[in-house]
């Protein structure tokens, strides 16, 4: 099913049709069983009729004679079903920050060109994808859905998408986890600047809700390494604060900070089981979207 | 701290300017957007102590920097006490140098200047650092106030020679204030070059009234500035003649002095003293105890011919030389200067006292009124007397004990050396004392074996003696006739017997009345050097009743050796030869120092604030070693200011400098 984004200037400006096509190639995976509505290419907790064998099972009055193994019956005697793993579709739901931090350098077209890419590879492939955008006005959940006329209206939900406010990310997945009663792939796409204790929260909530979590952590470089040569004035972009800053005196605090930042944020993404990537903009978007689909195939074959 | 350019200081508001430009600089930063503020929130609150204390010892250093360029450009004054005061010398005020040039100002300090002269340069070095223009000069060996052009004329040796007459601080301030009063001055500044002895400040002055009040009528515009030396561990010794006589033994005149040296302090010493009479020197070892020594009557030969002689003794130059000679003049009827006061006429005394000295203060027949109001001296002679004692060496005192204004006269007259013998009154009242002495009952019943030195004699009548007094007669019944005691440097005799009738064995025999007189007469420190001597600057006692209304200027035959540009006559100590108008032959006058400059006693500036109240005194100590700065009180202190400036800039640029740099640096 090959489906092309809206043709609108939005999408023109953070979606590459190349980029999506040469990573439609890798499939979109789920790390854990999905329950879908149709049948797909993504395991199922149910059993199913697909051409993986699952195991055999006493057969039980109600049971469709078709599936009867009858080679097994001759061996012993006794009357077993043979069950196949159910494949299902895949409910992704894509959280986009749209906290006003995400103004910062291309943290938000990057985030655009994240979640437009997979969303057209999963609805390419036949899965479902959603959108919801965390920001200060609360958007709304656009809901997963599998039909090609939903990826020109997410991409102008996406293109929608405007920084400012506080960032409420860890809410909005709270209220995901809620929400969503199937099981589904959430993509989170943000900078993860607040408290790293949030997102543990947020994370294992929803892997209690048996969702996938995958985390794309936009960072800019010159966040990691600013460039700052004199003392400067430093503008929150979330609230009215500022604060003077000497790039003398704060350099070295500013880099252990950053330091044990990205430490913690590893480390709970690992305990919480959380599909961490760090996304360097000054680094392609493809590369880093080519290791995230790379990764899913290898861990599902794992 | 005070300013020379005070107006400098208005520029002060300036030290804001650091503070500022630190607020402009805060808005002159750029501002930029930036999302990953929690990461400088972890930083700044790891760094903000440090940096925080860093940002405001920079503001500070740069506001003390510009503080200290404003304060060099006002030309700070490092003034130690001297206070603010000085300020406002260079600019308004009068300047007022009141100087003390009596011997004892002449002690030397640590860096060889005396007292004087390095009190002198301290003021000129003060007035000129301040650019004080309006000096007047209140000189204790001149007769009027002195207009000075330049803080640097105080300096020249007219006024940096010494007199040999004691100061008087008392009149030399009432005139000074009475002058600021005069000319309308309400801001000066009044400076007191004088090492505070007792003899100079003379604090029963009836001055020090007038000078509280008229303090208190010019106001708090007026400062008083008052010298204050370093005691010093040097030794003085000092020498003066106590008398001198002729004294013939039939086949030779030879001239008798006594002398007298004191010490400062009780250590025993020899110290030579050179007799010069007529060219001649002879010297004789005067052993001094306990900070006293004399040697009596020593014999000087002189030619026979001569009716008069002058001469001087001087001991080695010493910390002071100002008190290391003296001078005497011998004439043939010199006597011993006499006063007799007595209650009841006595014939027996007057004429011993017209034989053994010379009667300068008679109080005869006084009566018991008069003694008993106590101002039997006061009227002496026949009229008032504010000093009656003042030229008296021995006092003769027949009646009750002096009291009133009478004792302390008589009292401050022995402390001062001078010897006293007193006579019981006809009837004694046994309630008056004098030195806790007291006249007893009369014992005229029988007659009575006395003895006196070596000699024994009758008596018929006599006064007992109660009190507590060296025996030196007494009768077989061991009743003391005469005795005497020690008040200051003075004595105090006392004799029983009876003086007044003229019949007494005692009075008949008169040897023993005779030679208790000598005693005592002998006995007096106070020698007014001969009939012709003079006390220096006294002149308004003596110095016209000894030479004349109409004496032709002086010629000093003698006189201290360095003194030749101080040609004030009668400051100045030595022979003086004066030619009366109409005679053809000169008199010699013997000029000495007080004898009381030799007292070490210092008046203290609580006593000085008790005498006039109404002025604040500012001490300054007068830096006195060798490596003391010869520039005064006062010294512009700029150079320390701007190298504090420099090290202040250097501080801030150290901390200015960026963290890591600071790092390598040290």
């Amino acid at each position: 099913m090959d489906q092309q984004p809206g043709n609108d200037a939005a999408a023109q400006t953070f979606f590459d049709p190349k980029l999506a096509e040469r990573l439609s190639a890798l499939p979109l995976v789920a790390r854990r069983a999905m329950l879908g509505t149709v049948s797909g290419r993504h395991q199922s907790p149910h059993r199913g009729s697909s051409v993986e064998f699952a195991e055999y099972r006493r057969y039980q009055p109600g049971d469709d004679l078709r599936r009867l193994d009858w080679r097994a019956y001759g061996r012993s005697d006794r009357h077993y079903v043979k069950e196949f793993e159910a494949d299902t579709n895949l409910r992704m739901v894509l959280v986009v920050d749209g906290s006003g931090s995400m103004g910062f350098g291309d943290k938000l077209h990057a985030a655009r060109q994240i979640a437009s890419t997979l969303a057209y590879i999963a609805i390419n492939q036949g899965d479902a994808a959603g959108l919801t955008c965390s920001s200060e006005e609360g958007g709304d959940l656009l809901p997963p859905r599998r039909i090609a006329g939903h990826v020109s209206v997410l991409f102008d939900r996406l293109g929608a998408i405007t920084a400012s406010g506080v960032t409420k990310i860890e809410q909005t997945l709270h209220q995901l986890a809620e929400t969503i009663r199937e099981r589904a792939l959430i993509v989170v796409i943000s900078d993860l600047l607040f408290e790293p204790p949030l997102l543990r929260s947020a994370a294992e909530h929803l892997a209690f809700r048996k969702h996938d979590v995958a985390v794309f952590h936009l960072m800019d470089p010159t966040e990691l390494q600013p460039s700052w040569d004199r003392p400067v004035r430093l503008q929150d972009m979330e609230s009215d604060e500022s604060i003077m800053v000497d790039p003398d005196i704060i350099a070295d605090g500013y880099d252990v900070a950053v330091r044990e930042y990205i430490e913690e944020i590893e480390r709970i993404s690992r305990e919480t089981s959380v599909d961490y990537h760090r996304v360097m903009l000054d680094r392609p978007i493809g590369e880093t979207l080519m290791r995230f689909l790379a990764g899913r195939g290898r861990d599902l074959k794992q | 701290m005070s300013f020379l350019r005070l107006g400098a200081l208005w520029a002060l508001p300036l030290v804001l300017l650091p503070i500022l430009i630190h607020l402009i600089h805060r808005r002159r930063h750029p501002t930029i957007p930036w999302a990953a503020m929690m990461f400088l929130q972890r930083a700044a609150h790891a760094r903000r102590g440090g940096a925080k204390l860093r940002r405001w010892l920079i503001l500070a250093v740069r506001t003390l920097v510009v503080a200290a360029i404003l304060f060099a450009l006002a030309r700070p004054l490092s003034s130690g006490m001297f206070g603010i005061a000085a300020s406002r010398v260079g600019s308004t005020a009068t300047t007022i140098v009141i100087l003390d040039r009596s011997p004892s100002m002449q002690r030397r300090v640590a860096n060889g200047d005396t007292r004087q002269v390095a009190g002198l340069r301290s003021i000129a070095g003060t007035l000129k650092t301040l650019g004080a223009d309006q000096i007047t000069l209140f000189d204790s060996a001149a007769s009027h106030s002195i207009a000075v052009g330049s803080a640097d004329a105080l300096l020249e040796p007219i006024f940096t020679s010494a007199a040999d007459s004691s100061a008087d601080v008392p009149r030399l301030l009432h005139d000074a204030l009475v002058h600021l009063q005069s000319n309308d001055r309400k801001v000066a500044d009044v400076w007191v070059c004088s090492d505070r002895r007792q003899n100079d400040w003379k604090v029963d002055a009836a001055q020090w009234k007038q000078i509280s009040d008229l303090a208190v009528q010019l106001g708090s515009g007026v400062r008083y500035h008052l010298l204050d030396y370093p005691a010093d561990q040097q030794t003085n010794a000092s020498v003066a003649v106590t008398r001198a006589r002729w004294v013939d033994d039939g086949s030779e005149r030879q001239l008798a002095i006594t002398i007298n040296v004191s010490r400062d302090d009780n250590s025993s010493a020899v110290v030579p003293a050179s007799v010069t009479v007529g060219g001649v020197t002879s010297v004789v070892d005067i052993n001094v105890d306990q900070g006293i020594g004399q040697v009596t009557d020593f014999h000087v030969p002189t030619a026979p011919v001569e009716d008069q002689v002058y001469g001087q003794v001087s001991i080695p130059p010493d910390v002071n030389a100002a008190d290391d000679q003296w001078f005497f003049t011998v004439s043939e009827d010199q006597k011993r200067r006499l006063g007799l006061v007595t209650e009841t006429s006595s014939l027996a005394l007057e004429v011993a006292s017209e034989v053994l000295g010379k009667i300068v203060l008679a109080n005869t027949e006084a009566g018991d009124d008069v003694t008993d109001q106590g101002t039997r001296l006061q009227v002496a002679n026949g009229k008032t007397v504010e000093n009656p004692l003042a030229q008296v060496e021995c006092l003769i005192w027949q009646g009750q004990f002096p009291k009133g204004q009478d004792a302390e006269l008589v009292n401050r007259f022995l402390q001062q050396g001078g010897s006293a013998i007193f006579f019981p009154p006809v009837t004694s009242a046994q309630t008056i004392e004098f030195q806790a002495v007291r006249w007893g009952q009369w014992n005229r019943q029988e007659n009575q074996q006395a003895t006196f030195d070596e000699w024994e004699f009758q008596i018929a009548s006599h006064c007992s003696i109660d009190g507590e007094v060296v025996r030196l007669s007494s009768t077989v019944n061991n009743d003391v006739l005469a005795g005497k005691i020690r008040v200051g440097q003075g004595t105090a005799w006392f004799c029983g017997a009876d003086v007044i009738d003229a019949d007494d064995m005692f009075v008949k025999n008169g040897l023993v009345l005779y030679g208790l007189l000598s005693e005592a007469i002998d006995s007096s420190l106070l020698f007014d050097v001969g009939s012709d001597g003079l006390v220096a600057g006294q002149l308004d006692d003596g110095w016209t009743a000894v030479i004349g209304d109409g004496a032709t200027a002086g010629r000093y035959l003698l006189s201290r050796s360095n003194q030749n540009s101080f040609n004030q006559l009668g400051h100045r100590a030595g022979v003086l030869l004066v030619t009366p108008a109409g005679q053809d032959q000169g008199r010699l006058i013997a000029i000495n120092r007080s004898a009381d400059e030799s007292l070490q006693q210092q008046v203290d500036v609580a006593t000085l604030h008790a005498l006039a109240g109404g002025i604040d005194w500012n001490q300054v100590t007068v830096a006195v070693d060798q490596t003391a700065s010869r520039g005064g009180f006062v010294r512009e202190i700029w150079g320390i200011i701007w190298t504090l400036v420099i090290a202040g800039m250097l501080c801030e640029a150290w901390l200015s400098l960026p963290a890591r740099a600071r790092r390598t640096s040290t």
